[in-house]
């Protein structure tokens, strides 16, 4: 539960399948726990039995709620799509329709082949399950696993069939799309997912084939839905958090547009959004080439009004370009020598532009990234449009530059604002990305949408080409990572392993890491606090987290009344410790097994004897000393050996403190106030509950001469005092127990140790220590008023009870 | 004319002092008071520690006088002799000898002063001032809807004080 509360803070990348993993985690341990206090009670707590099913039953709705993939006809033509049908056919044919019909800018005739066809898809080739088993299978944080299961998706589907109704309704629709084109045109065939080019993008993700012959569509079209299954789409969609089965993909199918020049236009720029000006780039022949980071593409800042005027403008050489090959495919051609430092567009071309830009900010109200090309026949046409991410804020204002610190670059394109630091990570290869480490500037010398798999670990990322207006400066934007690109030549004046702090508000990269640039980072909550998978943890954590049934003495103290995990595991914990001591005395005085421990010290321990645990002849209370539990004799003399309560003044008043935990501060979480400990004994076993005060810890042992089956385990959590006193309680048992070689791990305050598999004797002299530090460490928060109290506390119990050396 | 000011505007939050369990040792206090010292550059300001029951409930105040006195018990009887020349306090025990070493394992608890008033968050600083001087103590709490919401100190009604006095 505390590490699902963790995830929702938000600094951390998780996914679905992490969700699921947990509630199944707690499910199958809560359900244990109901069934083992049945078992104790002699099933008389089936309502508790119905409660969980009611709840884990809420729990999973939440977690199965899901979009159906909506039945429609398996093409539709752009004619007959609007905005409104982003289900049926994807992002990118719905704005392609929406703009097509009800915006009546010029969108090429095509059709979509339907999300629908892609499940008529799997279900003709019997895959879908397969699909979500091997989906189910990789953690985000499993690059190579990631990469097997990517391997494995995409053989299954490229070894599929498409089913003869689906081809038949692409030759039909390419039938009628000639008509309309008025010749056989080759294809442009495009990824057409759910969500794609819709509030989020999926910049550069998929797969898009230009230059097809209509008989190969249909292959083609098999290859998109395999590169839903690529890994960086993969690790996309994971982080943020879509069911798999959402992953439905829909192709758009466009004549191929003979252009003459391509390129992108951005309705507004991004960095700039106040102010009324359109950004264009271009390229000379098709414009992947302006989008993939290739070559330098001109660039045009263009009014609104009066449209098209032109505000900057900057034409690079343009020495190559993407042209369509012969029979199919695209390839590379050098630019004709008079065209390489020619301007793409002139200045009719970029009035139509502009008055695009307008045309579209009014009917989406939200500005626009749109693809763009120019025909041989001087037309222009807009092949995609899709939302544009701005980011929140401007810069802030700053001097340009700090004079003070080294400067290493000072010129590029932001692709996204802010300032991160960190040691150079050069990429040159794919490979390179594997290990990139958190926190480190990624430089390379051209951009591209693979970085996305280290973009969450980033601090920065630098390259020598590259244009905002491509797809990884979307995704850079996206994961608001700190981008400087066309710098020149980073990768040569930059190091491996140097320390660098990039300002991407102002193209500085300095030497060193500057503190005074280094602003705290926005929190991603507008990006990830809008996804599905933070949406669904949120509403899981509320059937999971929240205490409703607080007092034991209440009338709604009943299973009820449980609403949450929490509740019944609440309800199950009372009841069990009821059962297993049959707190009644009649019953006490008939069971011999549950006895209280006279041990002379304000300790309040129940005593459950499960055989062996203790010396025969004892009545209803024993002395420890009739205690044989090896591991509870070891614990015991470490809890014995230290300062307990004591002389607490006659007739001195207490006064209540705003610390007492009130019944709301415990029905949002807070510990109440506990004072009865209870332990299961034998003679080789120990599972000690203690309860003092607010904090509760508890210690598990086995101690015997097989040594491979000796273990204790220890848990801590709680507190009475602020968390900041707490988490130093925490760091000072963190500290402890490291010394004493056990494994750990720290959830906020809670703490879980384990040792194994050590000797008899070397296991009693832990948990003699363990009996120490539960002592030392109670009421120890109230205490730690300063780091360095914290840290005289830590020395001083090695020094006392480990023999530690100062 | 300003709404007067009452103890509440004037107190130091709970969580601003340096906190104790009743049973806790003086050794143990006193690595609290000398980081507390640290913390506040030299200067202990709350210089009291804040001394607290299992329930977290306040039970009494530390001050440094309340250690030292504890380290040395014959140093609250006195006698006249060394009340007539104090460099005769070598004579009353070994301060810095293993004794002390003994005595500083005794519980906060036996030192401590109990709280002899409190104030109330609402009460205007002529009645908190009153009431302190009255009690001859220079720390009290504050309640606040029936708990000790944070302390006031005469150091810093005296500051309200002298404000008015000096004129500025």
């Amino acid at each position: 539960m505390a590490d699902m509360e963790e995830k929702l803070s938000g600094d951390f990348l998780f996914d679905l399948q992490y969700i699921r993993a947990g509630v199944s985690q707690l499910a199958a341990e809560t359900a244990a726990l109901v069934e083992a206090l049945n078992n104790l009670g002699d099933h008389r707590h089936g309502a508790l039995v119905d409660a969980f099913r009611r709840i884990i039953g809420e729990v999973e709705d939440i977690l199965n709620r899901r979009r159906e993939i909506p039945k429609a006809p398996l093409t539709i033509s752009f004619d007959h799509i609007n905005l409104d049908m982003a289900e049926m056919v994807g992002g990118k044919n719905a704005n392609l329709g929406e703009v097509r019909t009800r915006v009546a800018l010029p969108v090429p005739p095509g059709f979509a082949i339907s999300t629908y066809a892609y499940k008529v898809f799997l279900d003709y080739n019997q895959i879908a399950a397969r699909i979500d088993d091997l989906l189910g299978f990789w953690r985000i944080d499993d690059l190579d696993g990631l990469v097997l299961v990517s391997e494995e998706l995409k053989s299954m589907i490229n070894q599929s069939q498409v089913p003869p109704e689906l081809d038949g309704a692409i030759k039909e629709a390419y039938e009628e799309l000639c008509l309309q084109w008025q010749n056989r045109p080759l294809l442009a065939v495009r990824s057409s997912a759910v969500g794609e080019d819709l509030s989020l993008t999926f910049a550069g993700q998929y797969a898009s084939y230009l230059n097809v012959p209509p008989g190969e569509t249909t292959g083609r079209y098999k290859d998109i839905l395999a590169s839903l299954f690529t890994p960086r789409a993969l690790f996309y969609y994971k982080t943020r958090g879509f069911n798999e089965e959402e992953m439905a993909m829909g192709a758009a199918v466009l004549p191929m547009v003979n252009a003459r020049a391509s390129g992108v236009l951005f309705t507004r720029q991004p960095e700039a959004a106040g102010r009324d000006a359109a950004l264009i780039n271009a390229v000379w022949g098709l414009g992947r080439y302006a989008v993939g980071g290739i070559i330098e593409p001109d660039y045009y800042l263009v009014a609104h009004d009066p449209p098209g005027k032109v505000l900057e403008q900057r034409i690079p050489a343009k020495e190559v370009m993407l042209i369509n090959a012969a029979g199919s495919g695209v390839e590379e051609a050098p630019v004709p020598p008079e065209k390489v430092r020619a301007p793409c567009l002139e200045a009719r071309h970029l009035q139509e532009l502009a008055r695009w830009a307008v045309t579209l900010e009014a009917h989406y109200q939200r500005a626009q990234d749109v693809e763009w090309a120019l025909d041989f026949e001087d037309r222009l046409w807009l092949l995609q449009s899709r939302q544009l991410h701005i980011p929140g804020k401007g810069p802030p204002e700053r001097t340009r530059t700090l004079k003070q610190y080294p400067v290493l670059l000072d010129s590029g394109s932001v692709a996204c604002r802010g300032v991160g630091a960190g040691p150079v990570v050069m990429v040159r290869r794919d490979e390179d990305l594997k290990n990139f480490p958190q926190g480190g500037v990624l430089v390379a010398r051209h951009t591209s949408p693979k970085y996305v798999t280290v973009m969450p670990q980033a601090a920065a990322i630098i390259t020598d080409h590259g244009s905002p207006t491509g797809h990884m400066a979307l995704l850079a934007r996206e994961f608001q990572v700190p981008t400087i690109l066309a710098a020149g030549n980073a990768t040569q004046i930059l190091q491996p392993g140097q320390e660098v702090t990039v300002d991407a508000n102002y193209n500085n990269v300095y030497a060193g890491i500057i503190p005074e640039l280094l602003e705290p980072k926005q929190p991603m909550s507008d990006e990830l606090g809008d996804s599905p998978v933070f949406r669904t943890l949120k509403e899981v954590l509320k059937k999971v987290i929240p205490l409703n049934l607080i007092n034991p003495q209440s009338d709604t103290f009943t299973p009820g009344h449980c609403c949450t995990i929490h509740d019944l595991v609440r309800y199950a914990h009372e009841y069990s410790m009821r059962e297993m001591f049959n707190l009644t005395a009649d019953e006490v005085a008939d069971s011999a097994e549950v006895v209280d421990l006279d041990s002379g010290l304000p300790f309040k321990v129940r005593i459950l004897d499960l055989g062996g645990g203790i010396k025969r002849g004892w009545k209803s209370k024993v002395r420890p000393e009739q205690i044989t539990s090896l591991p509870f004799k070891a614990f015991w003399q470490g809890l014995a050996a230290m300062r307990w309560p004591q002389g607490k003044p006659e007739g001195t008043k207490s006064l209540s403190s705003v610390f007492v935990k009130s019944e709301e501060e415990v029905a949002q979480g807070a510990e109440p106030y506990r004072d009865q400990s209870y332990v299961v004994l034998s003679h080789n076993y120990m599972n000690f509950s203690i309860r003092l005060g607010y904090h509760l810890s508890t210690v598990e042992a086995y101690v015997s001469d097989q040594l491979n089956d000796n273990y204790i385990t220890f848990t801590f959590r709680g507190g009475g005092s602020t968390p900041e006193r707490r988490e130093r309680r925490a760091r000072l048992i963190e500290a402890i127990i490291d010394s004493m070689d056990l494994h750990y791990e720290r959830k906020g305050d809670t703490i879980k140790a384990r040792i194994a598999k050590y000797p008899p004797e070397q296991m009693a002299q832990k948990l003699i220590l363990i009996g120490k530090l539960t002592l030392y460490t109670k009421q120890l928060d109230m205490v730690l008023f300063s780091e360095g109290i914290a840290d005289w506390y830590i020395k001083d119990f090695l020094r006392e009870h480990v023999g530690v050396k100062p | 004319m300003p709404e007067p000011k009452t103890a509440k505007d004037l107190m130091i939050p709970l969580v601003d002092y340096p906190h104790i369990p009743y049973w806790f040792t003086l050794r143990q206090a006193m690595a609290i008071v000398r980081e507390a010292a640290v913390k506040f550059e030299g200067y202990f300001e709350p210089r009291a520690v804040l001394v607290f029951d299992e329930k977290y409930q306040l039970m009494g105040i530390l001050t440094l006088r309340d250690i030292i006195r504890g380290l040395e018990p014959r140093f609250l009887k006195g006698t006249p002799l060394v009340k007539g020349d104090p460099s005769l306090a070598v004579l009353l025990g070994d301060l810095f000898g293993p004794n002390m070493k003994e005595q500083s394992q005794r519980p906060v608890s036996e030192v401590m002063s109990p709280i002899r008033v409190t104030v109330n968050a609402g009460d205007t600083l002529p009645k908190a001032l009153f009431s302190m001087i009255a009690e001859n103590v220079s720390l009290v709490p504050v309640m606040d809807e029936g708990k000790v919401a944070g302390m006031l100190r005469l150091s810093d009604l005296f500051g309200e004080i002298s404000r008015v006095v000096l004129g500025d």
